[in-house]
């Protein structure tokens, strides 16, 4: 590429997202602004524990020495090849790695990378001696200035001939995995393999004999048994692979585009399972032949011609310690938008992690194996499956709900591909580089780990947007202490020059919730801190209303059609926040910049005058009956799904003097109909006759759920039940579903939150957890007051409070809590004022929509600390407000307090066994540089466009 | 005669019903200081009576040297109320109890959203009136120059409270706040705190009956400027006859040591450097032993000490007390007219408290403001008129002195401009 083409496609680059490049550049040699490099990079790992990001140069010549650079979140990117460096202890010599374009590059946790470059595609560098351990934050850090290479030539193929390059690169502590091709050829044919290197000397062995120096590549092609099913294969795709290598089961993972043979028996393997044993590299059977005889077990099948096609292959290790293989492909060759999770045998608790077994699939169904600490009070050591799946029945396939990530495929193109993933604790992350398109959705997305209750994968959450961007995306990374992801935006693989960081800041002028560069003022982060000044307690709770809200508009054919809403309420006063729309057809988008044109305000509780032209992106009300609830706490709209003709669409705020709903003079919400109804992009069908209205008599009301058919109004004593369709109709339908009597709680005692699925309600109270008891529903039509039962949820080695729950649902919403098939999994924190303590627990709850409740519908999951003690996931050591979690991390809040500011907090390692958590199991995030009287309300993600936002009384802070 | 002197005596320990705080930190009197009784025997003498009314002018406090003023400074004069906080948080008031009691569940209620630094703080407004701090000594003059003296004070105390509720009203929490607490605090105080009451209060009675063994002795000195030379010591004991402190009052102050036996010991030093030039130092020690009796206790370390629920048993160790005066005085320049000023130092140190039971932590109470060191400083000026001329004969020998005693430091400490008299009679 000329520099004059490069420099063009930097400017299209920086025009094409302009409006969405709220994250920071992190700096490397260029002096453009927003742009990391001056010469294109692709290659990059991350180091998770230590937070460093390394990437490498796309592009000979030019780099210079920063063809290998590292950035921490403290530092701008420092090069790491000089043009001299000592090389095989000799000091001072040419450096081979100095601006050469980086083909392949892996990590050696905590002791340094090993890259090969597309010149010399046969020979390979490890950079080592680099990092240097610092005791204060227990994290090493870069030291480039002390590194020095090791260097080695002539990597030879299976054959015993020198490789035609290495496609694919994995490292462990003791080795790097090359995946070689045959020599004068490619791997996937046989002589190409995997060749197998000592990374403290770069020794060269013979991977079948496991000699020293024998330099020989372990063969890897269509005969190798581990993918071969009866006959040889008809072939492997050439030079597609993908290597992971699972640092806590000591496994590699390859992952291979195959074909089997035409034989009705003959089948095949798209993964292998490396697995060094005296100094062999062997490969095993990811699963036996006989598990995999149909044509759907995503991984392997059996048939004539049968294909399964792996594009990425990862591992992830769940917060219940069990062990799991994530895939991208499917069979069939079109499986790029699928991702797969497919549990591994862990056999560490039975101190096997030799056997052959050890790291293939697992008997999904099988129960967990703990293995204690041998020594009082047994503290549990391990966790993992130990059958392996040997039959067909054994395996999960590729329509099972327990493999399906994000319980369906990417908004991606069956022909298209992810451009990267990471997998960690109970969360897989894709990115997206493919442009908009009637499917396509560029970006990031992540998808959320549902565990039953041994610990298993039972269900994922839909795809949703991460880190506040739909560019097109081809790397990503996430801080796993701060929450802060590095992406990779660019406009194809071979332009990248740009590396960014997203932060937790109050977004001015970030282009994005912070409004334009040029005038912040714009902005919905600005504006709702007019709307909502802090002097009257700023937003006092946020709430996000996706495009797929039921009573939103459903075509997005339709230009304009879609919405999707943020609602901050305040003293007196509630904010209608759009947060995208479908501006162009089949593309929705999330809102960027200029928030402020069109906006509404009205100051008498209607929305008198209001003739939505589609521009308006916040709609403001105050005053009127606003103006007798005080603090508005709560926002909910009906969900009630488009039909016939119909005006259902309601929003409801709660607060401190009641409740109050947005209706017509006639009691009629928005427009509701078939299929073309629903509240549009500007706050379409909200209408000038609408006004906020009382419902009902209440105080101190703490939460609105709706479910489509009720308004379910939760105070701090009380549990009501309004049938949606008498709000219009007159008279009001209220059950009285729970009070402090009927769940025989003494005075004083409060309800704190609430979440409604299906017949399920379960019910957070001073004195514990309640959900409904064994054959009653929350939804039926023949309740009445005082005739729901409800029974106490045990928190195990709790504090006797549960303070507020978090659903994690397959469906996305907290109403499909218990829906979805497998039903979802709920983290519910006992906050302890008074004993300055706040603990989290996990159940698994069932699906009820077809049946009834019963004991196993809410479930306490396997969590524990002590042998045979149940108990919860974790203890912060001290309050918390809210929590979080995406599945990486649990995020957790506490409003400010007498010492200190509001603080956010990241729990980052999210997996059981901790109990309490240190300081730095748990760091502050620094970024709220807040007062001490600041609050700070539930965290969400803004689900246009994938950022965090947390409000309070400070206004709106962003992670974007 | 010695019969009538008797009655008199007790007439005099009659009237006494009350006590001064040596224990507390408040700077008025006490009934064995030597600031109080006529310095020197007549001439012939065998015994002394004295009354020493004080009466006070006004009170504040001295907070301590970490208190956040501005701009800092170290012991800054607050409002008597606001002597350990300048806040008093109702929010922290509800913590540390079990979750399932009454206060539990209300401060798990309202304290969703936990403390803001504003919400259910209060601001506390005292008035203290010493309304008179009567100390009254009889002294026995004894063989060997040892005397042998009884001391009682009666003291009459009024605190005025008020108070302010800061709690906004702009956050649910602030609403909910308000009407479950702050709204009627002192009734949900009275209740929840099983009986404290945080408004006013007055309470008038005996302090501790001291007893004390004197001994002073007369060098003379025939040196240009140094005329004699006196030596005092003093040994003796406190009984806790007086007042304890209320635990169901705010800031209630006790009238002696709290029901504590105390032991005091002192020396001294006159010197006369010309006739009519005087000077000295008095150093006085006093242990107070361990007293368990119910008191309120902190039961979260964020607790502010005028808002504490819990009434619980504890033992108190009392932190050692000591205090000099350094004077330098006018003596007898007219007649029997003298004129002096004294410098006064008090320090207590650290109390502890030992919780007993399991209910409750020590540490946590311990970390109570109102238990840590207090110090405060007085200048007192004195005039006096000593009838006795040295020659005896004349009628029961009358002292009479006029006094003020003015605050001038401080640090966690009350401390009371006063004005007073001793009135002696010598027999």
């Amino acid at each position: 590429m000329t520099a004059q083409k490069r420099f063009l496609s930097i400017l299209f680059f920086m025009c094409s997202f302009a409006s969405l490049s709220a994250s920071a550049v992190v700096s490397g040699d260029s002096t453009l602004p927003n742009v990391s490099f001056s010469f294109p990079i692709h290659q990059h790992v991350y180091d998770v524990t230590n937070g460093l990001f390394f990437v490498g140069a796309d592009q000979d010549s030019t780099c210079s020495n920063l063809s290998l650079a590292v950035a921490s979140l403290a530092t701008s990117f420092q090069a790491l090849s000089p043009q001299s460096i000592t090389v095989n202890s000799q000091d001072g010599q040419p450096n081979p790695l100095f601006s050469k374009k980086i083909s392949q590059l892996a990590l050696i946790q905590n002791a340094g990378l090993v890259a090969v470059t597309a010149d010399n595609p046969s020979s390979m560098s490890l950079l080592y001696s680099f990092l240097e351990f610092n005791t204060s934050t227990q994290i090493y850090v870069p030291q480039p200035a002390q590194a020095k290479l090791l260097t080695t030539t002539g990597i030879n193929d299976a054959a015993g001939n020198v490789t035609a390059g290495v496609v694919g690169l994995a490292a462990s502590s003791a080795f790097a995995y090359a995946a070689v091709k045959k020599n004068g050829a490619t791997f996937g044919e046989v002589g190409g393999g995997i060749a197998l290197l000592a990374v403290n000397s770069l020794d060269k062995k013979n991977a079948v004999t496991g000699a020293m120096g024998g330099n020989l590549a372990a063969p890897l092609d269509p005969t190798t048994p581990a993918v071969k099913i009866t006959s040889n294969l008809a072939s492997i795709t050439a030079n597609m692979v993908d290597m992971y290598y699972d640092y806590y089961l000591d496994r590699l993972y390859i992952a291979l585009q195959v074909t089997a043979n035409g034989g009705a028996s003959d089948g095949a393997r798209a993964i292998v399972v490396g697995r060094v044993a005296g100094g062999i590299l062997n490969f095993d059977a990811i699963a036996p032949d006989a598990a995999l005889t149909g044509t759907n077990h995503i991984v392997g099948a059996t048939g004539s011609g049968s294909q399964i096609f792996l594009f990425k292959v990862r591992t992830l290790q769940t917060s219940s310690k069990l062990s799991y293989l994530i895939v991208e492909g499917n069979n069939g060759t079109t499986g790029g938008p699928n991702i797969f999770a497919l549990p591994l045998v862990d056999k560490t608790p039975l101190n096997q992690t030799s056997d052959p077994v050890h790291g293939t699939l697992a008997k999904f169904d099988s129960t967990p194996m703990d293995q204690y600490f041998p020594t009082y009070a047994y503290p549990i050591q391990s966790r993992g499956l130990t059958t392996q799946a040997t039959a067909p029945a054994d395996l999960l396939t590729n329509t099972s709900t327990q493999a399906i990530v994000g319980g369906g495929p990417l908004p991606l193109g069956t022909s298209q591909v992810i451009t990267d993933i990471f997998a960690r604790n109970d969360a897989v992350y894709v990115s997206i580089g493919n442009s908009f398109d009637g499917t396509t959705r560029p970006g990031v997305f992540y998808s959320q780990a549902i565990l039953d209750s041994l610990g298993r994968i039972k269900a994922w959450t839909p795809w949703q947007r991460a880190a506040g961007t739909d560019n097109t995306m081809f790397g990503i990374a996430l801080d796993q202490r701060s929450g802060r992801m590095w992406l990779m935006p660019g406009d194809s693989v071979t332009t990248l020059t740009v590396v960014r960081l997203t932060d937790w800041t109050n977004g001015a002028g970030d282009g994005l919730l912070g409004g334009p560069p040029t005038n912040r003022t714009l902005g919905l982060v600005d504006q709702l801190s007019v709307l909502l000044p802090k002097e009257q307690g700023g937003i006092q709770n946020f709430f996000n209303f996706s495009e797929t809200t039921p009573g939103f508009g459903t075509v997005p054919p339709t230009a304009n059609n879609q919405i999707s809403m943020a609602v901050a309420v305040g003293l007196n006063n509630v904010v209608l926040c759009e947060t995208g729309r479908n501006a162009t057809a089949s593309q929705f988008r999330a809102d960027t910049g200029d928030f402020a044109t069109g906006e509404k305000i009205f100051t008498d509780g209607t929305l008198t005058g209001f003739a939505p032209d589609g521009t308006a992106k916040i709609v403001a009300i105050s005053g009127g009956v606003l103006g007798t609830i005080g603090p508005l706490t709560s926002a909910e709209v009906s969900r009630i799904p488009l039909s016939g003709s119909t005006t259902n669409g309601y929003l409801f705020v709660g607060g401190t003097g009641g409740v109050a709903v947005l209706s017509a003079a006639n009691g009629a919400g928005w427009d509701t109909s078939s299929p073309n109804g629903g509240l549009h992009a500007g706050f379409v069908n909200l209408t000038g006759t609408m006004s906020f209205k009382t419902v009902g008599s209440y105080t101190n009301v703490r939460k609105l759920v709706c479910d489509g058919t009720y308004l379910y109004v939760l105070t701090n004593t009380l549990l009501d039940r309004i049938t949606i369709s008498s709000i219009a109709s007159g008279p009001l339908v209220t059950v009285h579903l729970a009070t402090l009597t009927q769940l025989g709680l003494q005075s004083f005692s409060s309800f704190s939150d609430v979440i409604v699925s299906q017949k399920l309600g379960i019910l957070a109270t001073s004195a514990g957890l309640y959900r409904v008891a064994n054959g009653f529903n929350i939804a039926n039509p023949a309740l009445t007051s005082g005739g729901l039962g409800w029974t106490n949820v045990p928190l195990p080695e709790g504090l006797g409070t549960a303070t507020r729950l978090l659903a994690v649902s397959p469906t996305g919403f907290d109403a499909g809590l218990a829906a979805g098939g497998m039903g979802g999994m709920l983290y519910v924190m006992g906050g302890a004022v008074s004993f300055n303590q706040a603990r989290v627990y996990r159940f698994s709850i069932a699906d009820v929509s077809s049946s009834a409740i019963g004991d196993a519908t809410v479930q306490s999951l396997n969590d524990l600390f002590i042998k045979n003690v149940p108990s919860f996931f974790v203890e912060f050591g001290s309050y918390r407000n809210f929590i979080a979690t995406e599945g990486t991390s649990l995020l957790n809040e506490i409003s400010g307090t007498q010492k200190n500011g509001p603080l956010l907090f990241d729990f980052g390692q999210l997996v059981m066994g901790n109990r309490y958590l240190a300081k730095n199991g748990n760091p502050a995030i620094g970024a709220l540089p807040l007062t001490s009287t600041s609050s700070v309300r539930q965290m969400l993600r803004n689900s246009a466009s994938g950022s965090w936002l947390v409000g309070g009384s400070h206004g709106l802070f962003v992670n974007e | 005669m010695i019969r009538t002197r008797y009655v008199v005596a007790l007439f005099l320990l009659g009237l006494s019903s009350r006590v001064s705080a040596t224990i507390f930190p408040l700077n008025i009197f006490q009934p064995y200081d030597p600031n109080v009784y006529k310095p020197y025997r007549g001439k012939d003498v065998t015994t002394d009576f004295a009354v020493t009314p004080e009466f006070g002018l006004s009170s504040h406090g001295y907070s301590a040297e970490e208190f956040p003023c501005d701009p800092p400074k170290k012991g800054c004069r607050v409002n008597v109320l606001r002597l350990w906080q300048d806040e008093q948080d109702a929010l922290a008031m509800l913590k540390g109890f079990p979750l399932n009691s009454e206060i539990g569940s209300l401060a798990q209620q309202i304290n969703v959203d936990d403390d803001n630094g504003v919400r259910g703080h209060i601001c506390f407004t005292g008035d203290l009136d010493v309304r008179y701090n009567i100390s009254l000594s009889n002294r026995w003059y004894l063989p060997e120059n040892f005397i042998l003296g009884f001391y009682l004070p009666v003291i009459s105390l009024k605190m005025c409270s008020k108070f302010q509720d800061l709690t906004q009203m702009i956050t649910a929490e602030d609403f909910l706040t308000k009407s479950l607490l702050t709204d009627n605090l002192a009734a949900n105080v009275e209740q929840l705190g099983n009986g404290y009451k945080i408004g006013s209060w007055e309470r008038t009675g005996v302090g501790d009956l001291s007893a004390i063994l004197d001994w002073a002795k007369v060098f003379p000195q025939d040196k240009p400027f140094l005329k004699n030379v006196r030596t005092r010591a003093r040994f003796g004991l406190s009984f806790p006859t007086g007042k304890k402190q209320d635990v169901d009052e705010i800031m209630s102050i006790p009238f002696g040591n709290d029901g504590g036996l105390g032991l005091i010991f002192g020396i001294g030093l006159d010197l006369r450097l010309i006739p009519i030039l005087q000077c000295g130092v008095d150093v006085e020690f006093l242990k107070v032993f361990s007293v368990e009796r119910e008191r309120r206790i902190k039961t979260d370390v964020s607790q502010t000490d005028l808002l504490l629920l819990a009434k619980t048993c504890a033992v108190k160790h009392f932190g050692f007390t000591h205090h000099f005066n350094l004077y330098l005085e006018f003596f007898k320049v007219m007649g029997g007219l003298s004129a002096g000023i004294t410098y006064q130092f008090w320090k207590h140190e650290d109390d502890k408290l030992a919780v007993v039971g399991n209910n409750f932590s020590s540490d946590i109470a311990n970390t109570a403001k109102s238990l840590e060191e207090w110090t405060y400083h007085n200048l007192i000026y004195k005039v006096s008129y000593d009838f006795d001329n040295g020659q005896g004969g004349v009628l029961s020998s009358p002292y009479l002195a006029l006094f003020y005693k003015q605050p001038i430091n401080g640090k966690n400490a009350i401390v009371t401009s006063t004005v007073g008299f001793i009135a002696s009679l010598s027999f």
